[in-house]
């Protein structure tokens, strides 16, 4: 269970702080994938933060499978936006970058990430440099570097804002399929309602002091395939959150 | 060591000294093959033994620069409230040129070689503190955040993050630090001592022998381009990804 409580953040700002949320409370079940929508500035990414112990809380608190979240857990894995791989860092060291911080060793982290990347077809790039990669491939080695830290809860910060749409639906029917089969909890902040409800059971819709959190899980992730956003019920729960962002 | 593109730069600059060379037709500036001939008899003067003390005090204040400046560059370009306060200090002195505080220095270190090197080195300083602390200020934050995301400590996120993100522009204030050494180098070289290539050139100059001053010149261009070929050999070893497409 993810349970937040009376939750408010805030950045320092020439001398006082700038809230950027407060009052926020939901709870899920730390299985649920939790899509996250609102438009720029309400405070997506930085919940994020909080989710993932980077940034502190200013009120309120995060409980996490029963756990006040105090600073950074070892089941939480966060993806960034601009996938935050280290330029001078060959595809196999940026995904293995994770697995060297927390100490494991050379073979360990070889026999995890190896997998990963075959899993997420680049472990042909293991020796490029991410300037030798598209979008999409930096993006799966982001992925392959928190998976290979084992995490039960995976954070997406707008994973796929900077791809094309086909390399868009590609990667989201293999996150789709990730969390299917590792079991992985899974949140994400995105700016596409359509991304939203492929991805998500529930949405919390952040808007301008609102928050809502809606279920769209008529049809469960379990069952669900690239056909999914064909359907009458996909289109039904894009003009839900449609219609909650504008109100 | 030399590719195609180092020997036409040799070439262009031979080929530019043949025509200077033949147009002034005078013994003050003398053809390069000259040059070349009285090579044997300068290093039979001790050229070689002048090349590598040059050398020695070269890298030696080089070296101590980069030690130096290197970490506190990075420590400020990362502290915004010390970098505040230690920034005023540093556009004092840096304009401030160095050398008029050789008699100073050669009072209080000695007419031997820690003065010298303790001069080049004060002038290089400043110029990698100031570029370092450049790139370390420049740093992506969401690199910064990237390797914070995976639990690293500080220590960690120095070695992973900040140093490689910044050694590309170490280098490049190395380049042009070795550039200000050597010239610095002949002036402190000048004086006050009896070898290295500054006094070779200057006691040939003052002897009027002037082919075995232009081997000490040259010596001194040979010493440039083994320091620059050494950097960039570290540049293709230690920063891949620039070279990679």
């Amino acid at each position: 269970m993810i349970k937040v409580q009376n939750l408010a953040a805030a950045y320092p700002q020439k001398g006082y702080k700038k809230i950027v949320f407060e009052g926020l409370s939901f709870e899920v079940a730390s299985n649920v994938p939790l899509s996250v929508v609102g438009p720029s500035g309400c405070g997506k990414t930085t919940l994020l933060y909080l989710l993932s112990g980077l940034k502190k809380p200013e009120k309120g608190e995060i409980l996490f499978r029963g756990n006040t979240l105090n600073g950074q857990s070892r089941e939480i894995a966060l993806v960034l936006q601009h996938y935050g791989l280290l330029p001078w860092k060959t595809v196999f060291q940026n995904a293995a970058l994770g697995m060297k911080i927390r100490g494991f060793s050379r073979r360990e982290t070889k026999e995890a990430v190896l997998p990963i990347l075959k899993e997420l077809t680049i472990d042909h790039l293991l020796d490029r440099f991410p300037n030798q990669l598209s979008g999409g491939e930096k993006q799966r080695v982001a992925i392959a570097r928190a998976l290979a830290l084992r995490p039960s809860l995976l954070l997406l910060d707008e994973p796929f804002s900077s791809l094309d749409a086909l390399a868009r639906e590609h990667l989201q029917n293999l996150i789709l399929s990730i969390c299917r089969q590792k079991k992985l909890g899974l949140v994400h902040v995105t700016h596409s309602i359509e991304e939203a409800v492929f991805l998500g059971e529930k949405a919390l819709v952040m808007n301008e002091g609102r928050y809502d959190l809606l279920s769209i899980d008529e049809m469960k992730m379990n069952e669900r395939d690239p056909e999914y956003r064909k359907s009458e019920l996909f289109h039904q729960y894009c003009n839900l959150l449609r219609a909650y962002l504008k109100r | 060591m030399f590719k195609g593109r180092t020997l036409l730069a040799v070439a262009v600059i031979f080929g530019a000294w043949y025509v200077l060379a033949f147009l002034f037709k005078t013994s003050i500036l003398p053809p390069p093959h000259a040059v070349f001939l009285a090579l044997p008899v300068s290093i039979k003067h001790g050229l070689g033994e002048h090349f590598l003390v040059s050398g020695y005090r070269a890298l030696l204040s080089l070296l101590w620069a980069l030690a130096t400046a290197v970490p506190l560059g990075l420590y400020l370009g990362r502290r915004k409230r010390i970098d505040a306060l230690i920034s005023p200090m540093i556009y004092l002195l840096y304009p401030i040129p160095k050398i008029v505080f050789l008699p100073l220095i050669l009072l209080v270190l000695g007419l031997g070689d820690l003065s010298k090197i303790f001069i080049i080195f004060l002038i290089v300083f400043f110029q990698i503190l100031v570029t370092t602390r450049d790139a370390a200020k420049g740093i992506d934050e969401e690199q910064i955040l990237s390797v914070l995301s995976l639990g690293a400590r500080p220590l960690q996120i120095f070695f992973h993050t900040i140093f490689p993100a910044c050694l590309p522009k170490v280098l490049t204030s190395l380049r042009i630090s070795i550039g200000t050494a050597i010239a610095v180098l002949f002036f402190v070289e000048s004086f006050a001592t009896t070898n290295g290539l500054g006094f070779f050139i200057l006691d040939a100059w003052s002897t009027l022998e002037y082919l075995s001053m232009y081997t000490g010149i040259m010596a001194m261009g040979v010493l440039g381009v083994i320091l620059y070929e050494a950097v960039d050999r570290i540049e293709k070893k230690t920063c891949r990804w620039m070279f990679s497409e």
